[in-house]
């Protein structure tokens, strides 16, 4: 083949013109080709004829050219941004000495520098920077307020241990550079490999590897001792990923030895950079250019492994290595709290500078009004006499006097900013982080994983989350993938079963005298199984395909790990894709068995025969196909390309002329398995041509060279192959849901967190894992956004905000009434959609209507997307985010939420790399933020804020004695009590309290997740708090200061005493002030505070026996009286009075909520609450949906009922009164499809197996043709009454036939309405927990009068396979022609689809239980065009009584309902006053007691309730809104009140008509609708069974009339064939009278 | 799919917590609730507790006899509005005026000794920062450290560099009035013996210390000391260097061990040495006696009252609010989630 062809390269990937075709035109060469080196052209490219197939491989070098998934751009190298390495020659490639050696460094510090660059570091705290400014300013003479070593100590303290710390730390570093720096290499010194030490390793030198050995460096691979130049890597060290990458040298430089032959040549590669996934090079060599990508290079830190050696050429080293560029941590964030908390310290700058500023001018103004005394003034002195020249003594002058004394006071009152604050945060994270990797709830068993805390600084952040974002795969699911299911040729096999130990037939292969099993076993379909060995047959061959691409069409390296048992050898095949690995280890289990893989062939076990493959050729995965193909020479020496991709791109590469009808079913059946959550894969075959062949392999060698846009080049080239497939078929891949996930999903919501599910995966199979993980209900509404283009997206955007609003309105019909659980909204948006509306102007309509919507789903989304929609939230609100995910495609997402959390599963460590916190399981969320996050949130707010009060009231102590010393900032309190007050005396105590206490327990919080909102509405750190604690600290500090100011006033006190009093009552009042706040008491809390006060009069005692100090023994003097025992005990108590009794004085109020668990946590029952005092605070939580484990709580588990009172409750309380105990239909409907649509698929034996698997019967057949059966002989009585209920029904509804009528609307023009009975219908009559007959009757009654013609009656078999005979009487008795034998689902399908025995049906009918429901529901929806009768629920009655009642016929009424099941529902409504509840509650009691359903009959009224109502009009009122399908009205003049009621399925007045009588025999129907429809549907009726049919005649009279106004209508819209039916009439009458005129 | 046994997993090391009950946060704590009776207890505790005191605190200071007699004013010729302050302060440094000055008291109620004799100086910042830094304390102590004097100035070393001793503004402005006392005409013995604290005449002041070069610049603040009598027996100057908290201070002078009878008249001869002409400040003599609360002041008396009233009224409202409205039982019932399922009564 020419091998200049040209080839036109289109940019833009989504049309690419079938090249192979238009290869021979001469197209000209795109502007970027024209660089392409002309060595490349010539004969140099290799031919494959297809003689030699097979005996020399043809590499693929696509790898990672197209599977970077972050960050890689393929721009070109500039000469710029390049580096040069001539091989084997470092000295030239580094000339100028620019590269960095191989030798790490990862210690910061050597002997020389470690002072000062650690001092440097360390100062990089601003907190560090104002303890230091603050202590230079007080070694200024005039400004030493205190003693220079007082000052200096707590920093001097701080910075040794941090640097103590450091040091220790970087010896350990420096200790393991130097072992890794003296490792061994064998490296190429003249011609020669030699071994040298690692860290003399340079750039450009040839080293070489074995197997096993780490890389000491990051080399381009030139030679490997696998012929096709592959090699096998590693990357554990890197990204934690265990599985094997493979790696390949050039063909080029793979055939020379570098021993032998000088290899010289230059590779021109990139600047050095962090990302581990992309490299770009080109090598020059021999003359000829060829480029280098990811795939050719090997990486420091990696290991060798399944190839004896390596050898390539050093380009990045030392520093420079990706590796070690890659080892910094991720960027640290901040906490929320910490940010907000750096607000309230402004405040107290604000604070400090004023209390500086005061002082400052109140000396100003003394110093002014004694300016002529000071001088002689004994305190003050101004001048010094000492010298023979009488000069100013420390005085400077008016104006910088009062800036010193501003400089001193801020010296004085530095702690009012709590430095000490940013020490304590630390330590207390740190012990928070402690109990959070120690918590065993969060250790994951299967991974044995710890929690993991990357990030200490952002701890409490975990206690506001606002909004989850989740990955799915991988963090939802366990991506652990399990083959479940195939369609191959349009036949589904999906009833894997486990294969059998002992038949390993198809499961392990001889080889070599060894047996070679697959390490996993898979779930085989026997009908396969078998299938796959015919290979004789088509559908054998069929199959055999199938297994083969599954099988080859990979990337998948087997890999053989030997057992105990030498005979016995396993195969695990390592990939890097879990769907892969599931494919492979299927295809071994059918017989397919992978055995060998190298770059030039495979070698698969077929059915134990090993065949040889030769790879010619691979299409890796890539996002834009998503498809990979494999070109493969058969042993036949055909030439067939394998392809499997997902199905929206498979389809559109698919030959639709072949197998057309093979393709419709295979597309019906991935439905199904997108539906059950599956994976699917679609697999294609096509045999290429030698021709096509040849053009093939010369443009992709061609592509595979270029080097300008080679990745489009390739997906051009893959694009041209893969085209014109012959379908295979279809794989189902499980992605098991991981455990506990829709409980924590549940937890969560509770909590008020919203859950965002951002995944890569198709619309279908998100919104089935929403269902299953419990995201989605059926309850939601659901908002679709799928489109193409921004106008379309703005318009759906638009429609969606329209019908959010119309949602909430509907549901907000009263007002003041907030939404209710009824109306959630659930988002899904597709990836497509938001490239559209991320990043413009529609960005903020998505915010509008995401942030509305109570979950939101996307799908097919890209990493870079997931974190554009964590931007969204984040950027609009205040609100915390969190994003979980496990994948590198995650990475984006965790670093820009706010808390990132890695999940260390199976897709590598990248995501637990980039996150805060890591953890083996999605659903340890829930003791993570409910549990942990709730502490550490509560813990740090606490301490932040007492922190603040701590430091302040100190301060505010100095400050109020500074107004005493004429403003010259004398301390009281001696400078080493100062400087150890926030040290030794209080600092112990709050970090415990802030690392131990607890205000809720465990059980508490993670029973009620409404708690966590405490932390989203910042309830333990807000303004509010802060203010209140500084009028509580000021209030303290007068009280601490003043007490002992008046009670020593006047006497002889002196200062150093008081100075002790005032620094102990400080101490002691803030500790106190902390006990009272601590709400659980560990002996450690105990020994902190207590142990903090001790320590204190200890310190205070040493410092007072100090001689050189001027308080000498002045504590043991002024402790010796009275006086000062009284003063701190007069000072506790007053002090913290206020405290102890306002309800704000802590984060426990008496009446907050968390107070009232906190009982509950102590058992204490006798608790009461004093009222009106205690209530300022009243917290408010948002209102939530009931919640049948709450409900359980409040009621005693005994046949009685909850009552509630009309007049006392809000509308809100009353709507929610008004829903049904909620039935959660995902689940039942991920039941239900499946029976659907097997019995659609396998008809009859589909209705046996099902009838067998749940009602344990075996039938012949299912259906009897009624004629045929005997008649059943009934007890006579049992027979007359039947007889009288079928009367009665019969009579009730013939009245109901309507009568046909003309009505002659103009003259001429007549029309009427017939009425045709629905020609086939289907009777559901349930069996179940009771048989009800009277079903039958009320159902086929109408049905004959409406004279259908079918009528086919289903209704489960008894346990004998019989026809319950009264059931069968009835229908004998109303004409029913078909009996199905088959209940639940399974009949419904029946009927709906039609079977070979069961005729299909129209419509339809009957009540029965939620299985049945959903099988109505679903099939009224697909194909199988029915209509059914009406939605159905459980059973519910509403009697309505008054004082007039007999409360035992009300128990009866209300028990007759509640004993069809336990979720039936039952509300008596009481009208007015004087009913005798107690006697209605105590026969209730009694009458269940004495039933035998009495235990459904309590469940059922356990969500069941008692309303009172004032008076009649209040009672139906309520009624109406209510709904219920039976209506009883017991009341006094009954009939009076029927015009009242509005909605309701069938009512009975009075006290003599109780509800049975219309489920049997009164003639009225009892199929009504249930569960609050009746708003909107009657029961069944006789138009149930009718349709009607509209008959209009017009005479010619009649069309003269209409005509006209017709013909006007039909041109005003323009239709004018429509016009032109009724002129030419009109011209013909026209013409015919003129003909008569004549 | 099924994974056979991992053998490496088995063999690799669980890295699950170990259990124990503080790493669960488990360990076993007391968890105090305030419930209305404890805190009316306590309320009542604290009223029970605090008025008995404050009665005993405040009769015993109302026991205590005290004279105060202020006589900077009345003690010099000049008067305030005639002459200026510095001549009121030249008067009295000039040595050579006389400064005598005698004041008559009349005890109002029997006084029982110890009878202790005060100055009291208002105004004078005792505490001021200039002042209190202005001592060396070394100096005090060791003879051999005299002449540590650096901590000392403006009077640390005469105009020839000789130490001071005892260096610093606080010695230098030593109180210097004397009182001598009589009663109907016989002299009054005041007993000036152990009036300052022992721990300070045996290590602070030290015994081998004698006063030098004291007083001997150009400007005389205070009172002299006898160079004879070493540092730790001049208790007057021990007395006055343990600095007052306070600008308005009284200092021990001496005390009087007679019984004073109502009505004794007192004679007092004040020399009216110590200027504190020049800035406002007062001097007043103190006689008084003592209660095992200290002096005449009944704020700490009053103020536990209060305390202990408040308590007690506070402790009625409450008790009388939570007869008045009893609450039932706490429990999740509280919780406001399950509030709103409304007035819920079992039944």
């Amino acid at each position: 083949m020419d091998s200049d062809s040209q080839i036109e390269i289109s940019e833009s990937a989504s049309q690419v013109p079938d090249f192979i075709r238009n290869s021979s035109s001469q197209r000209s060469i795109s502007p970027v080709q024209s660089i392409r080196s002309k060595t490349s052209g010539g004969r140099s490219v290799r031919e494959v004829g297809f003689s030699e197939l097979g005996s020399k491989p043809v590499r693929h070098g696509s790898r990672g050219a197209d599977s970077e998934g972050l960050s890689a751009s393929y721009k070109e190298i500039n000469d710029d941004d390049a580096r040069l390495i001539y091989i084997n020659d470092p000295d030239r490639t580094d000339e100028k000495f620019a590269f960095a050696g191989n030798s790490i460094r990862t210690g910061k510090y050597s002997i020389l520098t470690f002072l000062p660059r650690n001092l440097f570091e360390q100062f990089h705290r601003v907190a560090y920077i104002y303890f230091l400014v603050i202590a230079i300013l007080n070694q200024l003479p005039q400004l030493a307020v205190f003693g220079r070593g007082a000052s200096i100590m707590p920093l001097a303290f701080v910075l040794l241990v941090t640097a103590i710390k450091d040091g220790y730390e970087d010896y350990r570093r420096h200790r393991s550079d130097k072992i890794e720096n003296s490792r061994l290499a064998w490296v190429l010194v003249n011609e020669q490999f030699q071994q040298i030490r690692w860290k003399d390793i340079r750039v450009g030198q040839i080293v070489k590897v074995s197997a096993n050995e780490t890389l000491p460096c990051d080399m381009a691979l030139l030679s490997t001792s696998d012929t096709t130049g592959v090699a096998y890597v590693q990357t554990t060290n890197l990204d934690g990923e265990s599985n094997l990458k493979t790696r390949y040298a050039k063909q080029e430089t793979q055939t020379k030895n570098p021993e032998n032959e000088k290899i010289s040549g230059v590779i021109k590669c990139e600047k050095p950079n962090r990302n581990i996934y992309g490299f770009q090079a080109n090598m020059d060599i021999d003359g000829k250019r060829i480029s280098l990508g990811p795939s050719n290079i090997i990486l420091r830190g990696c290991e060798l492994k399944n190839t004896e050696w390596a050898v390539g050429v050093a380009v990045y080293a030392g520093r420079e290595t990706k590796a070690m560029l890659n080892n910094s941590g991720a960027p640290s964030k901040r906490s929320h709290l910490e940010t907000r908390m750096n607000r309230e310290i402004i405040f107290l700058s604000i604070f400090l500078v004023a209390l500086c500023t005061i002082v400052s001018a109140c000396h100003g103004v003394w110093l002014r009004r004694h300016k002529d005394e000071l001088v002689l003034m004994q305190f003050y002195r101004k001048k010094d006499y000492s010298e023979d020249e009488v000069e100013d003594y420390n005085y400077y002058g008016w104006g910088l006097e009062i800036f010193f004394v501003f400089l001193m006071s801020v010296i004085v009152f530095q702690i009012m900013i709590p430095i000490s604050l940013y020490i304590s945060m630390e330590l207390v994270r740190v012990g928070q982080a402690f109990f959070m990797i120690q918590d065993n709830r969060m250790y994951d068993t299967a991974s044995n994983s710890r929690f993991q805390c990357r990030a200490l600084n952002i701890n409490e952040d975990l206690g506001q989350i606002k909004y989850v974002f989740s990955d799915k795969t991988g963090t939802l699911t366990e991506n652990k993938m399990e083959f479940k299911c195939a369609s191959i040729g349009g036949i589904d096999y999906s009833n894997a079963q486990d294969s059998t130990d002992d038949g390993q037939i198809g499961n392990s292969v001889q080889g070599g005298g060894q047996v070679l099993r697959p390490k996993m076993k898979v779930k085989v379909d026997p009908e396969l199984l078998h299938l796959s060995k015919r290979k004789h047959t088509d559908e054998g061959k069929h199959v055999c395909d199938f297994f083969i691409a599954l099988a080859a069409c990979n990337t998948i390296v087997p890999i053989t790990v030997e057992t105990p048992d030498p005979a016995v050898n396993l195969i695990d095949y390592q990939g890097e894709s879990p769907d892969e690995q599931a494919l492979v280890y299927a295809a071994a289990a059918y017989g397919f068995m992978l055995i060998e893989r190298t770059s030039g062939h495979i070698l698969i076990d077929v059915q134990g025969e090993r065949q040889r493959f030769n790879v010619l050729g691979l299409h890796e995965f890539d996002s834009d196909r998503k498809r990979m193909s494999v070109i493969l020479g058969c042993p036949d020496k055909t030439v067939k390309v394998f392809v499997k991709g997902a199905d929206t791109s498979m389809f559109s590469v698919i030959n639709r002329s072949l197998h057309l009808n093979m393709l419709k079913v295979t597309e019906t059946h991935l439905h199904t398995y997108s539906s059950k959550g599956l994976r699917t894969l679609v697999v294609g075959m096509r045999e290429l041509s030698p021709s096509e062949f040849e053009q093939w392999q010369s443009s992709y060698e061609f592509a595979s060279t270029a080097l300008m846009g080679r990745a489009a080049l390739l997906r051009k080239v893959a694009s041209n192959v893969e085209n014109h497939l012959s379908i295979l078929g279809a794989s189902g891949i499980e992605d098991k849901l991981q455990q506990g996930v829709p409980e924590a999903i549940e937890s969560l919501r509770t909590a008020g967190i919203k859950v965002w599910v951002l995944t890569g995966d198709k619309q279908e199979t998100a919104i089935s894992i929403g269902y299953s993980s419990k995201l989605l209900t059926s309850k939601m509404t659901q908002i679709v956004i799928n489109n193409n283009s921004k106008d379309s997206c703005r318009k759906s955007l638009q429609d969606a905000l329209l019908m959010w609003k119309k949602l909430t309105t509907d549901s907000n019909a009263t007002p003041g009434g907030s939404r209710t659980g009824l109306n959630e909204v659930a988002l899904i948006i597709d990836g497509t959609s938001l490239v559209y509306i991320l990043d413009t102007d529609l960005e903020e309509q998505l915010f509008e209507l995401a942030s509305k919507c109570d979950v939101v789903l996307c799908c097919r989304v890209a990493p870079l997307q997931k974190a554009g929609i964590v931007a969204l939230i984040k950027n609009r609100t205040d609100d915390m985010t969190l994003a979980i995910g496990d994948g590198a495609n995650d990475v984006s997402m965790i670093q820009m939420a706010d808390v990132g959390i890695g999940i260390s599963g199976q897709e590598g460590r990248q995501a637990v790399m980039a996150s805060d916190f890591a953890m083996g399981q999605f659903r340890f969320l829930v003791p993570l933020l409910l549990v942990h996050g709730h502490w550490n949130y509560q813990r740090m707010s606490y301490m932040i804020l007492y922190n603040f009060y701590r430091n302040a009231v100190f301060v505010l102590v100095l400050f109020w004695y500074v107004l005493f010393t004429s403003f010259t900032l004398t301390t009281a309190i001696t400078d080493w009590s100062s400087v150890l007050f926030s040290v030794i005396y209080t600092s112990v105590p709050t970090i415990v309290v802030g690392i131990l206490d607890k205000d809720l327990s465990r059980t508490s919080l993670m029973e009620h997740p409404q708690l966590y909102g405490a932390g989203q509405r910042q309830e333990s750190y807000n303004r509010k708090l802060f203010w209140v604690t500084m009028l509580d600290t000021l209030w303290q500090s007068v009280a601490s200061f003043f007490v002992p100011l008046l009670a020593y006033w006047g006497s002889d006190v002196d200062g150093s005493s008081l100075g002790d009093l005032w620094t102990l009552a400080v101490v002691i009042m803030v500790n106190i002030h902390l006990a009272m706040d601590v709400i659980r008491w560990y002996w450690i809390t105990h020994a902190a505070i207590w142990g903090s006060i001790i320590a204190t009069f200890i310190c205070v005692m040493v410092i007072d026996v100090l001689p050189f100090l001027p308080g000498y023994w002045a504590f043991f003097h002024i402790a010796k009286t009275a006086l000062f025992w009284l003063c701190l005990l007069c000072i506790m108590i007053g002090a913290l009075l206020p405290r102890f009794l306002l309800p704000t004085h802590s984060r426990l109020s008496f009446v907050s909520i968390p107070k009232v668990l906190v009982l509950m946590d102590c058992r204490l029952l006798s608790f009461n609450r004093v009222s009106g005092l205690f209530a300022a605070t009243r917290i408010t939580h948002q209102q939530l949906p009931s919640n049948s484990r709450r409900r359980s709580f409040l009621c005693s588990p005994n046949c009685s009922m909850k009552s509630y009172k009309l007049s006392d409750l809000t509308s809100t309380e009353v709507e929610s009164l008004k829903a049904r105990p909620r039935i959660d239909f995902s689940s039942i409907f991920n039941v239900v499809q499946p029976i659907v649509d097997d019995i659609r698929s396998r008809g009859d034996a589909a209705v046996k197996d099902y009838t067998m698997r749940f009602d344990k019967v075996e039938l012949d057949s299912i259906v009897e043709n009624v004629n045929d059966l005997p008649d059943p002989v009934l007890d006579p009585a049992v027979q007359k009454a039947f007889d009288v209920a079928y009367n009665n029904i019969f009579a009730f509804h013939s009245a109901q036939k309507p009568v046909e009528k003309f009505v002659e609307n103009m003259e001429g023009v007549r029309c009427k309405r017939v009425a045709r009975s629905i020609s086939s219908v289907g009777l559901y009559v349930p069996g179940g927990t009771a048989v009800l007959p009277s079903t039958a009757l009320m159902l086929s009654v109408p049905a004959q009068i409406a004279g259908c013609k079918t009528i086919v009656l289903a209704t489960p078999p008894a346990e004998d396979g019989s026809i319950c005979k009264e059931v069968l009487y009835c229908a004998k008795k109303a004409g029913v022609t078909h009996i199905l034998k088959a209940g639940g689902a399974q009949a419904i399908s029946a009927m709906a689809w039609g079977t070979e025995s069961c005729p299909k049906v129209e419509k339809i009918y009957g009540p029965g239980n939620q299985y049945v429901t959903a099988a109505k529901m679903i099939l009224q929806n697909s194909e199988a065009m029915i209509s059914i009768d009406m939605p159905a629920g459980p059973s519910e009655v509403l009697v309505i009584a008054d004082k007039h009642a007999n409360p035992v016929h009300i128990a009866a009424d209300l028990l007759s309902q509640a004993e069809h099941g336990p979720d039936s529902q039952v509300v008596l409504v009481v009208a007015g006053e004087g009913v005798d509840i107690t006697a209605i509650e105590d026969e209730i009691s009694k009458q269940c007691n004495s039933l035998p359903r009495g235990n459904f009959a309590s469940k059922a009224l356990s969500h069941s309730f008692t309303v009172y109502a004032r008076d009649m009009l209040e009672a139906i009122s309520f009624s109406n809104l209510y709904a219920p399908e039976h209506l009883i009205i017991n009341v006094e003049d009954a009939e009076k009140w029927e015009p009242f009621v509005e909605n309701a399925g069938s009512v009975f007045l009075g006290q003599w008509t109780p509800e049975s009588v219309g489920d049997y025999a009164s003639g009225t129907n009892h199929v009504l609708p249930t569960y609050g429809y009746a708003r909107m549907y009657g029961g069944v009726s006789l138009d149930s069974f009718l349709k009607y049919i509209t008959v209009q005649s017009l005479t010619e009279e009649g069309l003269r009339n209409l005509g006209p106004y017709v013909a006007t209508m039909a041109e005003v819209e323009g239709l004018d064939a429509h016009k032109r039916a009724v002129t030419l009439r009109l011209q013909d009458i026209e013409a015919r009278q003129v003909s008569n005129l004549r | 799919m099924s994974s056979e046994d991992d053998s490496s997993q088995s063999h690799s090391k669980s890295k699950k917590p170990k259990y124990s009950r503080f790493t669960q946060q488990e360990l076993p704590s007391c968890k105090p609730i305030l419930t209305p009776g404890l805190v009316i207890g306590i309320l009542l505790c604290f009223a029970i507790v605090f008025i008995p005191i404050g009665l005993i605190t405040f009769t015993a200071t109302e026991n205590v006899v005290e004279l105060v007699d202020r006589y900077d004013e009345d003690c010099i010729p000049l008067k305030s509005p005639h002459n200026s302050e510095n001549e009121r302060a030249g008067f009295i440094r000039d040595a050579g005026t006389n400064k005598t000055c005698v004041r008559t008291l009349i005890i109002p109620k029997k006084m029982k000794p110890p009878i202790y004799v005060y100055y009291q100086l208002d105004n004078f910042y005792q505490n001021h920062r200039r002042y209190v830094k202005s001592r060396s304390d070394h100096q005090l102590r060791y003879a051999s450290h005299v002449s540590e004097t650096k901590t000392c100035e403006p009077e640390a070393t005469t105009n020839d560099n000789q130490p001071i001793v005892p260096c610093g503004l606080i010695a230098w402005s030593l109180f210097n009035d004397t009182y001598r006392f009589s009663r109907n005409d016989t002299s009054l013995e005041i007993n000036k013996k152990d009036i300052a604290w022992h721990s300070e005449r045996t290590k602070k002041f030290s015994s081998q210390v004698y006063p030098k070069n004291f007083q001997s610049g150009s400007l005389i603040g205070g009172g002299k000391l006898d160079e004879k009598i070493p540092l730790s027996e001049q208790e007057d100057l021990i007395v006055w260097m343990r600095t007052a908290a306070l600008p308005t201070f009284r200092k021990l002078y001496g005390r009087i061990e007679t019984d004073l009878e109502a009505n004794d008249q007192i004679t007092v001869v004040i020399q009216n040495n110590y200027n504190t002409y020049s800035f406002s400040g007062k001097k007043k003599l103190v006689i008084s006696t003592a209660s095992w609360i200290g002096g005449k002041n009944d704020f700490l008396g009053k103020m536990y009252m209060a305390v202990g009233g408040t308590s007690l009224l506070l402790a009625i409202i409450f008790t009388v609010l939570y007869l008045l409205k009893p609450r039932p039982l706490g429990g999740p019932t509280y919780l406001s989630w399950n509030r709103n399922r409304a007035a819920v009564r079992e039944s």
